[in-house]
């Protein structure tokens, strides 16, 4: 009896791994298409698009894109986008959260309300009116202005997630930092922030790769070259009259390589804090 | 041995004497911004960069390539906030006209550029008695065509009229050649070939002052006919099994790859994409005027400007056209050799023409009546839905449909003027 | 102990409430300026000829929502938004829960290792994606025609991105394909959070793997459920780069238009911006009623 249980799991384990694997294949094959044709002349890319040979294999692609992109300029003007947002996000989110979750008195829970409905608000439906609120507060074309904006448009979900899970952390922690004589600012600074370990991480993942992704908004709020992120200079080789898919590829790769290293830094401690959480819980 | 090295060190020392800067070039500073619009040669404008650098290593420049589909799309904003760059691509259009009476552009009748350019392109970028702008260079759309193919269809000469071009297109067909590659996923290029044919020989020849008439009185589409028959003629195209399969899909770049891949022996492209098309298959290549024009009557020809470039009113126009000078007078050939583009200056020293759009440019010139692009001569609006139209008569829409649904277009505007 | 626990818990409302409303201050000012505001100021724009920041404009009433509403190809836009919205919400989310418990069934190593690679697409700006997939789709040479076709299942070559019906479902799972890795993220939370106990119970009680998933998984998902689905909805009603890339601008004719890339039509292709304000307000309220009863009738779930 407990043999055939086992099987009956290991059965369905099996079949798991299958799915997940035809899954990672759907998912891999663009990747892949991508990938490969950075490395490609335009002509194989045309030809061959899914070849896999030396014979088309060319390296300029890179060094093209590399010098049309302006890309160590353009990767510090996302660089500092996704900090100074982040930043701003994770401060004041994290803020705002603890004050819904601690205080939670009919002012704050209606302010909640009201901020959680902004989540349906389409970054279209403002579009328009954010230039003139730069244009007049004098933050067009500028790394805060273009930050705040983001931070502004991310903050609901942001709050969201904070105040959900600081609902969760059991309030006997809250009183014993009272009777230790911590302010408000420090017991979110010492008892929740590093509890929130897992949700600060989650946030930077969704949110980082959001704004380093993210056309639309600086494509607003900059008129000057100076300030474009990577992927606003990428979009200029994706036109619909492009037929330059060597440069795009080759500039997809390189504009993907950064933030794909913050993921995986992050995803070791995403994964470290869940496994200190399931220890402690 | 001896000899040759002296005469690289000799020529060494003649280069570097001439390739570096002069002592006014170089004393010369200052601060210049370039936006263009160059999504298939973004190499074009990093070459006029360095280019400039070498000979003013005091002035510092940047370029922003243009992103998306719309050149005003990226503009707008500029210009609105005040951000007005010194050199930037342009387009012959209401928005182009609109800054130009908002002062915004310099008058660049001074330069050297603007001297050296035809008189017929001086023409077209005069506005309000403003010289705004430099013309990228003298543009119609073509039919380019598989003349391999033509000759196994047993096509003498290519046609001269509409029912020429029918019975040419059925030869194709009957040899199981596709006739047209068709541009159904990139309603632009519809645009800028059947509509603004369509336009120059249905529309135009009933009603000259057409252009006047849509932009000052409410305007209703159905009253000259060559709108209707604009629409027909594409939608005839279609019926008989002329385009190619699954045409309403293809897109710009898809399309020239299937041309040139030998998919189907004619397309309808620009001037503009003559280094892309011209003998790139394994194929000769000929070059035809679209023969719109009906049994009888002459033909009228599209005969406009590509987006051009001007410099902004911003303070700092006296280094703009400095720039400007350089870029269109000084080193016109980085910007023309890679296109292979029709030069609109006087001189064309240095350009690299193929013979046979030369061949096609010089017949074009022959026929006296001519008019611009689709999309420059509608009003915005109008000109934005009867181009997606374009695409809908092949989906779920008659010819006779399309027209009220411009006409709608074009008089909700109107009314909100 | 439970009176001082109580006592204890005013003291959190009552001493920290100035403090606690000074905290919600940043996110508040944030919000005000750069969402609060210019809706107002949108809703405002909606009524006038708008063109542009900068030039001169004036008050023409309900011109602009008369010119949509009269024009059958918004009532087709409409349809549109709300087939995407469907599709993509109902076909997302059941994907992501079960993948979410796949992932924590195979356990950790693999798990993580599709969990990573289920985030990868979310890399990739989403306008590449939509190129990416355009070619991919492609009539005449596109990969999957083409591997149809060397399997002689030319029947099943389909012109993908030419057919009025097939393109907002198109658009519907290529954003499924690239975003299911963020919301599979959020679901594998929750599925993590969910205690073993529950599971064993249901065990003893000799429940099999379709029930628990009916009566212990999918009711301790609940709130991952309706933060998804909120998320989701909103997520794919503004969005822009990916399907106007996908279907070369909202093509073929108005297909493959949803409200978000009408919005950017007449901004940048016809410069009415009032008229694109219009199509926006209309968004908002969309949005708003959406989010109203998705979160009525969720929240109403989670509490059962």
């Amino acid at each position: 009896m407990p043999g055939q249980k086992s099987r009956r799991i290991q059965n369905m384990h099996i079949g798991g791994h299958i799915i997940l694997i035809v899954v990672a294949t759907i998912i891999l094959i663009p990747l892949y298409y991508v990938f490969i044709n950075a490395f490609k002349t335009d002509a194989a890319i045309n030809l061959h698009p899914m070849a896999f040979s030396l014979d088309y294999f060319t390296t300029a692609n890179m060094a093209n894109v590399w010098r049309l992109l302006a890309f160590p300029k353009a990767l510090l003007n996302s660089v500092i986008l996704v900090v100074i947002s982040c930043s701003i996000l994770i401060v004041s989110g994290s803020m705002a959260g603890f004050a819904i979750a601690i205080v939670n008195n009919r002012l704050l829970k209606t302010l909640y309300i009201i901020l959680i409905l902004l989540i349906s608000v389409p970054f279209q439906v403002i579009m328009i009116s954010i230039i003139q609120i730069l244009s007049a507060t004098k933050l067009m074309n500028n790394y805060f202005g273009t930050s705040f904006v983001f931070a502004a448009v991310s903050m609901p979900f942001t709050v969201f997630l904070y105040t959900g899970f600081m609902r969760a952390v059991p309030r006997e922690l809250c009183e014993a930092a009272i009777v230790d004589g911590c302010g408000m600012g420090q017991t979110l600074l010492r008892i929740y922030l590093p509890l929130m370990k897992i949700v600060t991480s989650t946030i930077l993942i969704l949110r980082g790769t959001g704004i380093w992704n993210d056309l639309l908004i600086p494509l607003v709020t900059f008129t000057n070259e100076r300030y474009d992120p990577l992927v606003r200079r990428l979009y200029s080789f994706a036109s619909l009259r492009f037929n330059r898919w060597d440069l795009l590829f080759a500039g997809t790769v390189l504009c993907s390589i950064p933030i794909l290293l913050l993921f995986l830094f992050l995803q070791r401690v995403f994964i470290r804090g869940l496994l200190v959480g399931s220890v402690k819980g | 041995m001896k000899r040759i090295l002296v005469l690289l060190l000799v020529l060494s020392v003649g280069i570097s004497a001439f390739a570096a800067p002069s002592a006014a070039d170089a004393a010369l500073k200052g601060d210049l911004s370039i936006f263009a619009w160059l999504p298939d040669n973004p190499d074009i404008v990093v070459n006029w960069v360095d280019a400039f650098k070498a000979r003013y290593p005091n002035v510092t420049l940047n370029s922003q390539m243009m992103t998306g589909q719309n050149l005003t799309e990226n503009l707008q904003p500029r210009f609105a906030s005040g951000n007005i760059p010194d050199v930037f691509s342009f387009e012959l259009d209401p928005f182009s006209h609109s800054q130009v009476d908002a002062g915004k552009i310099a008058d660049i009748g001074d330069t050297k550029a603007w001297a050296e350019m035809v008189p017929a392109m001086q023409a077209s970028w005069t506005y309000n008695k403003v010289k705004y702008g430099i013309s990228g260079g003298i543009a119609t759309t073509l039919i380019y065509y598989n003349m391999d193919y033509f000759k196994k269809a047993g096509i003498a000469a290519p046609p001269k009229n509409w029912d020429e071009f029918l019975a040419a297109c059925e030869k194709l067909k009957k040899v199981g050649i596709a006739p047209l590659v068709w541009y159904g996923g990139f309603p632009n290029m519809l645009s800028n070939g059947p509509l603004s044919w369509g336009l120059a020989n249905y529309v135009y020849p009933n009603e000259p002052g057409v252009v006047k008439n849509m932009d000052t009185t409410k305007y209703d589409f159905s009253k000259n006919k060559g709108w209707l028959e604009t629409y027909q003629k594409m939608d005839i195209l279609n019926k008989k099994g002329y385009l190619m399969k699954g045409f309403t899909s293809t897109d710009y770049a898809a399309g020239q790859d299937l041309f040139n891949a030998g998919d189907a022996a004619m397309l309808f492209a620009g001037t503009w994409q003559a280094a892309y098309l011209i003998d790139k298959g394994s194929f000769q290549t000929g070059l035809f005027l679209p023969p719109w024009n009906n049994k009888g009557k002459e033909l009228v020809v599209v005969n406009a400007s590509e987006t051009g470039w001007a410099v902004g009113k911003n303070g700092n126009e006296k280094l703009g056209k400095l720039l400007l000078d350089f870029m269109f007078y000084d080193n016109f050939n980085i910007y023309q050799n890679p296109r292979g583009s029709v030069s609109p200056f006087k001189s064309t020293k240095g350009n690299v023409l193929n013979g046979k759009l030369g061949t096609a440019m010089v017949e074009l010139n022959k026929y006296p009546k001519f008019v611009d692009l689709w999309g420059r001569l509608l009003p915005t609006p109008a000109a934005t839905e009867s181009t997606t139209l374009a695409q809908s008569i092949y989906i779920d829409k008659t010819p006779e449909a399309v027209i009220p649904l411009i006409t709608k277009a074009q008089n909700d505007w109107f009314a909100t003027k | 102990m439970r009176k001082k626990e109580l006592r204890i818990y005013s003291t959190f409302t009552d001493r920290w409430a100035t403090q606690g409303f000074l905290f919600m201050l940043p996110a508040l000012f944030f919000v005000t300026l750069f969402i609060v505001v210019p809706v107002f100021l949108n809703v405002f724009l909606a009524f006038t000829n708008y063109k542009g920041f900068g030039v001169p404009y004036r008050f023409i009433g309900l011109m602009n929502f008369q010119s949509l509403v009269t024009d059958a190809s918004f009532w087709l836009v409409l349809g549109n938004t709300f087939r995407l919205l469907l599709i993509y919400v109902v076909v997302l989310n059941v994907v992501a829960i079960f993948l979410a418990i796949l992932i924590v069934d195979v356990g950790a190593r693999f798990g993580n290792f599709v969990k990573a690679l289920l985030y990868f697409p979310c890399l990739l700006a989403p306008i590449v994606v939509g190129f990416v997939w355009r070619l991919i789709l492609n009539y005449n040479r596109g990969l999957v025609n083409s591997t149809l076709r060397s399997f002689g299942l030319d029947g099943l070559a389909q012109n993908w991105l030419g057919e009025p019906a097939l393109i907002i479902p198109i658009i519907s799972l290529v954003i499924v394909w690239f975003a299911t890795g963020y919301y599979t993220i959020i679901y594998y939370a929750g599925v993590m959070a969910i205690s073993p106990e529950y599971y064993e119970v249901a065990t003893l009680e000799g429940a099999n793997g379709i029930q628990k998933f009916r009566y212990v998984t999918l009711p301790m998902l609940a709130p991952a459920i309706t933060i998804n689905v909120v998320l989701s909805t909103m997520g794919v009603l503004g969005a822009y780069d990916l399907p106007t890339a996908i279907s070369a601008g909202g093509g073929p004719g108005y297909h493959g238009t949803t409200l978000a890339l009408l919005v950017i039509r007449y901004v940048y292709d016809t410069y009415q911006e009032g008229k694109a304000l219009a199509v926006a307000v209309i968004m908002s309220l969309i949005a708003v009623v959406l989010a109203y009863f998705e979160l009525k009738i969720l929240i109403k779930r989670e509490e059962h």
